[in-house]
């Protein structure tokens, strides 16, 4: 029997076990991707999107229907994760303003990525490889379109080290998708 | 080099935005299970168990209790007619005890008659006589529906038109306002069986859908009032719709709106209508009356509760000297009780079962006298008794000439010589012995009762009247023993209690609902023994009556 959202979300909201179990097994394939890059492997990952479930049980009363139901969820996970990395990674941000940003910027090598083909999972497994503090900035920037001043918000620091982190996020993922596609090019060789 | 932050970022986004996987199929008990205690945590006891294992509980304990019931019933009534010759006719001993009992159990079937002749109120209560009449008429009725056009005007309602059937005057609802109502999921016959009743789960889901479908719980009556502008004219005296279709829009205003929009009065000859639209002015009105009323019966609540008791004994027997005494040495009790029911409510009648704790007993001051021996007194008597004892086996006759006599032959003669005798010496002054007892015997009850639910706002009221079964845990305390008159402690040998009682049981009180979870609610209640606390074995018949005060809380499920 088709149930919709409507009905998934007012057993939810009443407590009802099998609409909690509807909304797990909707979303929780999305979720669970989302959660994977916040962190570093899957165990992780489910501890992140088992605690955010349960705050969406929790606090499903507080959807008022004023934007995308699965957008309120993702952003739920998300301050999760950065709960969870909060209370794990105190002391990872060094903030270095000192270093101008434009000095950054034109050190960084030009190369060409487009021709580089790499899998879904490949890149998954890069981004998880990512320094803590690096894949928190990338992650809000460029898949949650977070501006620099709302991170530096969310991560308590400041918005040049948010800038910062980006930059070197990407120099970091660059470097390691040469590397990579280097080791395939090896492995065809062979 | 922006352009290659960009790629750089187009290149992950593309491939992860939407990046899916499946976690471990584990993770849904681990999260089921720490809800679990959530909930519990939280009192959300929907996910504790399931409806399934409510329902068949409660069927189990009303089962079972029935069951208890009705074979202690039978076995009671066989042993009366056996063990009738132990106790003389109670109708004559027990004219004085039962006195104040008669009069209760008067007092009882006059409220359950008075019970039974007010009106239930349900959901269709809510709508006045004429609309009810025009939903069960058969025949067409002649509705009308105010439109923009003519707010402030009054419309009548004629329900039995001699010209019922004259069809010029059919205006048939329009097709959009049927799917609207089907899209609220009401049924188009108008079967009374599909009404919301709000009891029933599903239908309340469909007050929640219909409610969150539109924003305002009243737009759809201002769709229908806009629709009926486009209609052909309508004769503002004689408006007739389809049954179906005036059903169906008498279900919707049931649905949206348990206490409708308008009213109609009753002005005497003539049934009038004054139909009152919605409007800015009256919608928040409408609204608060329509929250008031619109609590809605849940199938399954939990209800926990306590109090306190006034317990008073009542006492029969052939030994009126000993009834006499015990009545004067002892007093009735107050005590506490507690316990917790699962209540099963069909619209506004309910089943209750459940289990709570009981006590009874009563504060015993007896006082007895006894003599005191004096050793020092008490002593022999050295005085030298001779008895003698002649025993004699016959008689032998002897004849002389003159006389006819007998003469005895003796067997033995028998010398009882008595040395002496103890005399035992009391002190002249006499032992005072006070015993102050609390006697207490606990049970266990498991009480079921049929009840109805009166009212419409969020005060209301409720009776139930029904049997308990008492299960004796322990018993403390002493009592005068009949025959002795000694004071002995409770013991299976001098004092045999049952070890089931039965109750008959009559609750009355209100509550509060506070919102679609919670009410509290107060009551009092009377209790009263049907079969005594001792076995029949025992000279005594001795039951108990109890009044008393509960508070507790309802939990919807």
């Amino acid at each position: 029997m088709m149930i919709s959202e409507e009905q998934i979300i007012a057993g939810c909201i009443a407590g009802k076990r099998h609409e909690r179990n509807m909304l797990y097994k909707k979303y929780a394939s999305k979720m669970h991707g989302v959660c994977l890059r916040y962190t570093i492997n899957k165990a992780e990952a489910e501890d992140i999107l088992m605690e955010g479930f349960m705050k969406i049980y929790s606090n499903i009363k507080t959807f008022r229907n004023d934007g995308s139901f699965e957008g309120w969820l993702k952003r739920i996970i998300i301050n999760t994760a950065i709960t969870h990395y909060r209370k794990n990674n105190k002391y990872h941000f060094i903030d270095i303003e000192q270093i101008e940003l434009s000095e950054m910027e034109d050190s960084q090598e030009e190369n060409d990525i487009e021709e580089m083909q790499f899998s879904k999972e490949e890149m998954l497994n890069v981004i998880q490889q990512l320094p803590e503090g690096y894949k928190m900035v990338f992650n809000l920037f460029v898949f949650e379109n977070y501006s620099h001043k709302e991170i530096a918000e969310m991560l308590e620091i400041s918005e040049n080290t948010s800038k910062t982190q980006l930059l070197k996020a990407r120099k970091w993922l660059r470097n390691k998708l040469q590397d990579l596609s280097i080791k395939k090019f090896a492995m065809l060789k062979l | 080099m922006k352009e290659v932050n960009n790629k750089l970022d187009d290149m992950f986004k593309s491939a992860l935005e939407d990046y899916s996987q499946e976690p471990s199929p584990k993770l849904l008990n681990v999260l089921n299970k720490k809800m679990f205690f959530k909930d519990i945590a939280r009192f959300n006891f929907r996910n504790l168990f399931s409806k399934s294992i409510i329902k068949y509980s409660s069927y189990v304990v009303i089962s079972v209790s029935t069951f208890v019931a009705s074979y202690y019933l039978i076995n009671n009534n066989k042993t009366d007619n056996k063990n009738s010759n132990q106790i003389i006719s109670q109708s004559q001993i027990n004219t004085q005890n039962h006195n104040t009992s008669d009069t209760l159990n008067n007092n009882i079937r006059n409220i359950s008659s008075n019970n039974s002749l007010e009106n239930k109120t349900t959901i269709n209560d809510s709508l006045n006589n004429n609309q009810k009449n025009i939903l069960n008429n058969k025949n067409e009725a002649n509705t009308v529906i105010n439109n923009s056009t003519h707010q402030n005007s009054l419309k009548k309602i004629e329900p039995n038109l001699s010209d019922k059937n004259t069809t010029d005057n059919k205006n048939t609802v329009n097709n959009t306002t049927q799917t609207d109502l089907n899209k609220n999921k009401l049924s188009s016959k108008g079967n009374s069986k599909n009404k919301p009743n709000g009891n029933n789960i599903s239908d309340k889901k469909n007050l929640d859908i219909s409610a969150s479908d539109s924003k305002n719980k009243f737009e759809s009556i201002k769709i229908l009032e806009e629709k009926n502008k486009n209609k052909n004219t309508i004769d503002n005296n004689k408006n007739i719709y389809n049954t179906s279709d005036l059903k169906n829009i008498n279900y919707k205003i049931t649905l949206l709106q348990p206490k409708p929009a308008f009213t109609i009065k009753n002005d005497g000859e003539n049934t009038s209508s004054d139909f009152i639209p919605i409007n800015d002015n009256n919608k928040e009105t409408i609204k608060k009356n329509n929250t008031k009323s619109k609590y809605i019966f849940p199938k399954y609540a939990i209800e926990v509760y306590g109090g306190g008791d006034y317990v008073n004994k009542i006492l029969s027997s052939p030994l009126n000297t000993y009834i006499n005494e015990r009545n004067k040495t002892e007093k009735s009790i107050y005590t506490y009780n507690f316990g917790a029911d699962i209540k099963y409510t069909l619209k506004n009648t309910f089943i209750q079962a459940g289990v709570n704790k009981s006590i009874v007993g009563e504060n015993v001051v007896i006082t007895t006298i006894s003599k005191l021996l004096d050793s020092s007194a008490s002593h022999f008597n050295y005085q030298y008794h001779q008895i003698i004892h002649i025993d004699t086996i016959g008689w032998i006759p002897v004849w002389d000439s003159i006389h006819r006599d007998s003469i005895p032959i003796l067997d033995s003669v028998i010398f009882n010589t008595v040395d002496s005798n103890w005399v035992s010496v009391y002190d002249s002054v006499n032992k005072e012995n006070k015993y102050n007892i609390k006697n207490r015997i606990n049970y266990i009850e498991i009480p079921v009762l049929i009840g109805f639910n009166f009212g419409n706002s969020p005060l209301r009221f409720n009776v139930a009247t029904g049997v308990s079964f008492g299960f004796l845990t322990n018993s403390k305390g002493k009592l005068i023993r009949p025959y002795t008159n000694d004071v002995s402690d409770f013991n299976k040998t001098y004092f045999p209690f049952n070890k089931i009682i039965y109750n008959y049981i009559l609750r009355a009180g209100c509550f509060y609902i506070i919102n679609e979870r919670w009410s509290i609610f107060m009551r009092g209640s009377f209790k009263y023994n049907i079969n005594s606390i001792f076995d029949k074995s025992y000279p005594v018949n001795q039951k108990y009556y109890t009044i008393g005060i509960q508070g507790g809380i309802s939990v919807n499920l």
